[in-house]
């Protein structure tokens, strides 16, 4: 163990030494914001990043075509489908213990979330990635551009899963709740027609109704609000972790390129692991939210359905 | 007097790392006591504070984003 130790010790040593006397010093170190264009498809705009969430949609399908293909009730310890199988479980059961029933409803969307995520952070970590490329004269300086590079370090990509993320959420409330209810979320005119109700029926003027439906009126434009700012939250949060990790792999390959990156390395796997463990969840905690409307007077759906503990307490008190 | 964008960009992550590293500091402390409190319940608490610690580090990220677009872009 101690031999394994000073061993590791000198190689990391003669490593920096070579790193920053020979030739094998690396030269140049270029951080690009933007994803770099590559070619024109049509009126498509080819990116490197754009190319890179393609292999990532042929990996998923290839992988699902693999593992599905011959589809048995009990597959082989080593199989493709008993491997798969697994981990969907994992991800159902963790989804399950989040939001209980509808898991079932939700999966498709989560988890192609998750799997899509984790596919194109890991992606950037292959050899070769956002490291083969060309350079080309652009405004008379020489730039280097891979040909590759990982499909959530562009904003473009995270932007538009964030707009899938909150839209389903959308879509799903809608389903569940149905149009009105979870209209009146953001538009909420259910204490005005009840002040109006009042007003005519009673002829007097409830200034407490008039008051809650104001401040529902607030809280509904809030909520319009939030689900925009949550885009925004989605997209940087996944954009800049994932380009920040980059960029650190970057810097640290730039001090010392041989050994000193590898811890790095496994931790932006991690660290590309949790964000897009990150968005599943969040994005099930918003769909979760979407479609319970539990928030949603919550006087009214005490009196659809007492609970035992208050027809309980009813009974006692009589 | 002219100020470089590397010095702004650099007080951007500067400044706004502070708040994220305080919490998750809080956070980690917490979970250490909740750890040496109840040690059976690690992988509700250590899942729980990963979660959490995400979150905490998404501030400091958007304060990345934004040093790195007054670096790079423009």
């Amino acid at each position: 163990m101690r031999k394994v130790k000073w061993f590791m010790a000198l190689a990391l040593v003669i490593a920096l030494i070579l790193a920053n006397l020979g030739p094998l010093k690396v030269q140049h170190l270029s951080i690009q914001l933007a994803a770099e264009h590559l070619f024109d498809l049509g009126p498509l705009h080819v990116t490197n990043t754009l190319l890179c969430s393609w292999i990532a949609v042929a990996i998923l399908i290839v992988v699902g075509w693999v593992s599905s293909r011959r589809l048995v009730n009990t597959p082989a310890a080593k199989s493709w489908q008993n491997i798969i199988e697994t981990g969907i479980e994992a991800l159902y059961n963790y989804m399950q213990g989040l939001v209980g029933d509808k898991a079932r409803a939700f999966f498709p969307v989560i988890a192609t979330f998750f799997l899509y995520i984790l596919t194109c952070n890991w992606l950037g970590f292959f050899p070769g990635v956002s490291s083969i490329g060309f350079w080309e004269e652009i405004d008379g300086q020489r730039v280097f551009i891979p040909l590759l590079r990982g499909a959530t370090t562009d904003l473009n990509t995270t932007l538009a899963l964030a707009v899938c993320s909150v839209l389903s959420s959308q879509i799903y409330g809608v389903r569940f709740q149905g149009l009105l209810a979870y209209g009146s979320r953001f538009v909420a005119i259910g204490k005005l027609a009840a002040f109006f109700q009042a007003l005519a029926r009673e002829k007097k003027v409830h200034l407490k109704l008039l008051f809650g439906s104001v401040l529902d009126m607030f809280i509904g434009i809030l909520e319009l609000f939030e689900e925009l700012t949550k885009i925004l939250s989605f997209s940087f949060r996944l954009f800049g972790n994932i380009f920040g990790g980059e960029v650190l792999l970057v810097v640290i390959a730039f001090l010392a390129p041989f050994v000193a990156s590898v811890p790095f390395l496994a931790l932006e796997m991690f660290g590309g692991f949790i964000q897009a463990a990150i968005f599943a969840i969040l994005t099930t905690a918003f769909l979760g939210r979407a479609t319970s409307g539990e928030h949603h007077e919550p006087s009214s759906d005490q009196a659809k359905v007492p609970t035992a503990s208050q027809t309980g307490q009813a009974v006692i008190s009589r | 007097m002219e100020i470089s964008r590397d010095l702004i960009a650099g007080l951007t992550i500067a400044i706004g790392s502070i708040a994220p590293a305080l919490s998750i500091g809080r956070f980690v402390s917490s979970a250490m006591e909740a750890l040496g409190r109840n040690p059976e319940a690690e992988r509700g608490i250590s899942s729980n504070l990963i979660v959490a610690l995400a979150f905490t580090e998404a501030i400091a990220i958007y304060a990345l984003v934004v040093a790195l677009a007054i670096k790079f872009v423009g």
